[in-house]
């Protein structure tokens, strides 16, 4: 029976979504309630299931819901506030360390002094709702219609990253203010501004250094520099003011890295949008099929991570150069780069899938227009939705695999696309020289 | 955490929001703004409750009633599965035996009708698609000639998250089919074909009876052979009814009405009270807060007297507001909505599943109602009921629900009533010499 109304509820809002991105393929033009009438379509169909799971069949953990695990709730907070409150993070007597970079540790420590309890969450969340909020208004709400704030409510409050976040509490919700202050100055000029958010950024969990990329391409060689010392020196603050002294915290940190990588087995492959991951989980799919019974050894070694790890770095070398040399619309080279930046770490877990909102933010305001925009849509509403439809194992759900999939389907339309507008608009095989200056004009939020 | 303050919290919310819309909606008067308002109070009700909801259920791990805006999930669908069972045999009034149904004949008739299905959930299904089949098509009537992609959500929010449809799936009351009867009728009155039309009204009223204070709509239209027609036929489907089912027709009769008897005693006391939204529920909840704030204590059974004069009340009531509709009011969809809201309010027990009737009225609002100077309170009115209001709990599961909807309903009459003085009290003409 819940096999059935797992798989029935996923066969019929696949069938919705696919009617209703027919119809948006005729009427064009209609980005953000297309967006709107998925996100509301996936929530009221999650809303619903979960209902029926955990009200009528009292059935609990993961069924219940598309979040993670209800006791454990606000976790990824409330755990970091009380591993950095004696601002000892690594080597803390608490039941686990902070597998965080400096930074982040000193961020929650500062934030530990305000207080430790609920209300100082609520302030963490409700500080980050509200630019989040006033980003989404400025990227959705075009008139003063209500039509506009209804779209605002549903794509602003019922999307799956956004829950998350708010359920887990995860620095990630702040990484992702960081970066939005980083596009934001960005686009206005404001050089220096913008690089020390990006800086911020990367000190608190490296992989925003992905936007790099972007300085290279505006041949910002200076700023990189700045970007990575400020990112240095705040690192290098951090560890300072840990108790203990700068030695042993930077091995006590390694060993926090190394821990958290050996832990994940069947930890971190639920709720996760990794590349990694998704190898796992058909892993997982491919014993149970074959065996008949799941070992969490053999799931755990069956992919070492070194091979992994040098696929991934060539894979974002040839990414990095199709962004550099390839590539020409901005929105697209943003969507690439937070690809990379969800998709490539070993464990990414799906608050992270809130960074796919600046360059959503960018493609709605893009000016040049083609044929596969629709797709590109579909492709982004469907990573704004749960898709926890069927549970492979334990609380693994077919969203292991599916987000990293519709993420891998991006980067390849991207790529296809690239090359394919390029032969297009380019019948003479004339150089294109695109313009640093016109690409920022393209694509910023007015 | 305190319960308290997420409710409060969740009720200044939705508060906020709501003045918000409505602030928006008189500053950008347009009709086409209309369908919005009300999607986006009823997309907030629903997504408030929904969190509130999560939070109690899976965060604090609470039960019934704070995990739901909806009636004891462990009693989920008994409405229609309790009615099949007792309908499964030719004995639902339960002739020789000690308990039975409370419907009407033919209600039990229909019920046998589906009970013939075979399983049980698939005939629940059956229901449910066709009803939100039914529900969906008269939705769309609201949105004009055609869905366009703007709207679209708008549709989804009004037809799918409203409280009233969301209680219904909840319950499987017969009264989805009554209100299906009722749709009928409407839809066919207006075509013009009204054989179709009555047939339909005297379905509903054999079912349930108060649908037959729709007859007052043909009294208006001085459809008086037609009315004949209506209680001729609810009389015919009923008798036809009773007279498959075993035991005499005396028999019957007799033990439906020791059902009724015993339904009414069930509801006198405090039980019945959640959920509902009848006028008698508001008299007893009132009561039960003065019990509690003067004698600290609630005593039951003060209203074993009681039902005789509240029939009486609303009887005199209702012939008030008939005469109103039948000499004064003109506008069709305050007659609807007049009549749907003395249905719903003055029985002594109606619960929420039958706020789905309030559809009707307010797609008649839609038609009509785009001249009236106080369109944007009917609006907002109408939106509020179609959303969960149950913030606080004034005892076990009776919540602020049992007086809201109620209050919302008499502020609607209210309206109309203000309205039409208005309306009849003009200033005075300038004298010009």
């Amino acid at each position: 029976m819940r096999i059935l109304i797992q798989v029935g509820s996923g066969i019929i809002f696949l069938s919705l979504a696919f009617m209703i991105y027919k119809f948006q393929v005729k009427q064009k033009g209609r980005e953000v309630q297309f967006l709107a009438l998925i996100i509301l379509l996936a929530f009221i169909f999650h809303a619903f299931k979960n209902y029926l799971f955990s009200h009528y069949f009292n059935a609990g953990y993961p069924l219940g819901t598309f979040l993670f695990r209800p006791e454990d709730r606000f976790n990824d907070f409330f755990n970091m506030i009380n591993i950095c409150k004696d601002n000892n993070p690594y080597m803390t007597d608490y039941f686990f360390q902070s597998n965080y970079f400096p930074l982040a540790n000193t961020f929650f420590w500062l934030v530990s002094k305000i207080g430790t309890g609920f209300p100082v969450f609520l302030g963490y969340i409700l500080i980050f709702a509200f630019f989040y909020f006033l980003f989404l208004r400025k990227v959705i709400v075009k008139d003063q219609s209500i039509g506009a704030v209804v779209s605002l409510v549903i794509i602003g409050l019922l999307n799956y990253p956004f829950l998350m976040n708010i359920d887990r509490g995860n620095l990630e919700a702040w990484m992702f203010l960081l970066l939005l202050a980083f596009f934001y100055f960005y686009d206005r000029g404001r050089i220096y501004a913008a690089i020390l958010f990006l800086a911020l950024a990367i000190a608190m969990k490296l992989f925003p250094a992905v936007f790099l990329i972007l300085l290279l391409k505006d041949k910002k060689y200076k700023e990189i520099l700045i970007t990575v010392f400020i990112a240095c020196l705040v690192t290098v603050l951090g560890l300072l003011s840990f108790q203990g002294g700068p030695e042993s915290n930077i091995v006590a940190m390694f060993n926090s890295f190394r821990m958290f990588n050996s832990l994940t087995s069947f930890d971190g492959m639920q709720h996760n949008s990794s590349l990694f991951g998704f190898i796992k989980v058909w892993v997982l799919i491919s014993q149970e099929i074959f065996n008949g019974v799941v070992d969490p050894a053999t799931v755990k070694n069956a992919v070492p991570f070194a091979p992994y790890a040098i696929a991934v770095f060539v894979a974002f070398f040839v990414l990095v150069i199709f962004i550099l040399r390839k590539e020409h619309e901005r929105w697209k080279d943003i969507m690439c780069l937070t690809i990379i930046m969800i998709l490539f770490p070993n464990v990414s877990f799906d608050y992270r899938l809130i960074y796919l909102f600046i360059p959503l933010g960018y493609f709605l305001e893009r000016n040049i227009r083609t044929n596969r925009d629709n797709i590109f849509l579909l492709l982004f509403s469907f990573l704004l939705i749960p898709q926890s439809y069927i549970y492979i194992f334990r609380d693994i759900s077919v969203s292991a695999l599916i987000y990293p999939i519709v993420m891998i389907l991006f980067l390849a339309l991207m790529l296809f696309e690239g090359n394919s507008s390029r032969k297009e608009q380019n019948p003479l095989k004339l150089p294109i020289q695109p313009s640093n200056h016109q690409n920022k004009k393209l694509g910023r939020f007015n | 955490m305190n319960i308290t303050i997420i409710q409060a919290v969740c009720f200044i919310l939705f508060i906020a929001f709501t003045l918000l819309m409505y602030q928006m909606k008189i500053r950008r008067n347009d009709v086409d703004n209309d369908i919005f308002f009300i999607s986006s109070i009823v997309l907030f009700g629903f997504t408030i409750a929904t969190f509130r909801n999560y939070i109690f259920s899976q965060y604090l791990q609470l039960t019934y009633p704070l995990n739901t805006f909806l009636f004891i999930p462990s009693d989920r669908f008994n409405d229609f599965f309790s009615m099949l069972k007792v309908s499964s045999g030719s004995n639902p009034y339960g002739v020789g035996e000690k308990i039975g149904s409370s419907y009407f004949p033919v209600a039990n008739s229909i019920m046998y009708i589906m009970n013939q299905i075979g399983s049980k959930y698939v005939s629940l299904m059956l229901l449910y698609v066709l009803f939100a089949l039914v529900m969906g098509l008269f939705i769309k009537t609201m949105f004009g000639k055609k869905l366009t992609f703007e709207n679209i959500p708008a549709f989804i929010i009004i037809t799918f998250t409203t409280y009233p449809f969301l209680f219904n799936l909840d319950r499987g009351n017969i009264d989805m089919v009554v209100f299906m009867f009722l749709i009928g009728f409407f839809y066919f009155n207006d075509k013009g074909k009204t054989f179709l039309s009555i047939l339909f009204l005297a379905l509903a009223i054999s079912m349930k009876l108060y649908p037959g204070v729709f007859l007052i709509l043909l009294l208006k239209e001085k459809k008086y052979k037609e009315i004949a027609i209506v209680i001729v036929l609810s009389a015919l489907l009923t008798l036809g009814s009773l007279l498959t089912f075993s035991g005499t027709m005396a028999e019957n009769i007799q033990a439906l009405l020791r059902n009724l008897g015993g339904f009414n005693q069930d509801f006198n006391s405090f039980y019945g009270l959640q959920h509902n939204l009848s006028l008698y529920g508001v008299v007893r909840v009132i009561t039960f807060i003065m019990m509690t704030l003067i004698d600290g204590q609630v005593t039951h059974g003060v209203f074993a007297h009681a039902i005789p004069w509240y029939t009486l009340a609303v009887l005199v009531l209702f012939i008030a507001i008939s005469a109103y509709i039948l000499f004064s009011e003109q506008t069709k969809w305050k007659n609807i909505t007049i009549l749907t809201i003395v249905m719903l309010i003055f029985p002594n027990v109606s619960f929420d599943y039958r706020l789905i009737f309030l559809f009707i009225p307010l797609v008649y609002f839609f038609r009509e109602g785009t001249d009236s100077k106080y369109r944007n309170l009917y609006l907002l009115l109408f939106s509020l009921l179609l959303i969960p209001h149950n913030y606080i709990y004034l005892y076990w599961d009776i919540s602020t629900g049992v007086l809201i909807y109620p209050a919302l309903m008499v502020m609607i009459i209210g309206l109309i009533f203000f309205e039409k003085i208005r309306k009849k009290s003009p200033l005075p003409p300038i004298q010009t010499n």
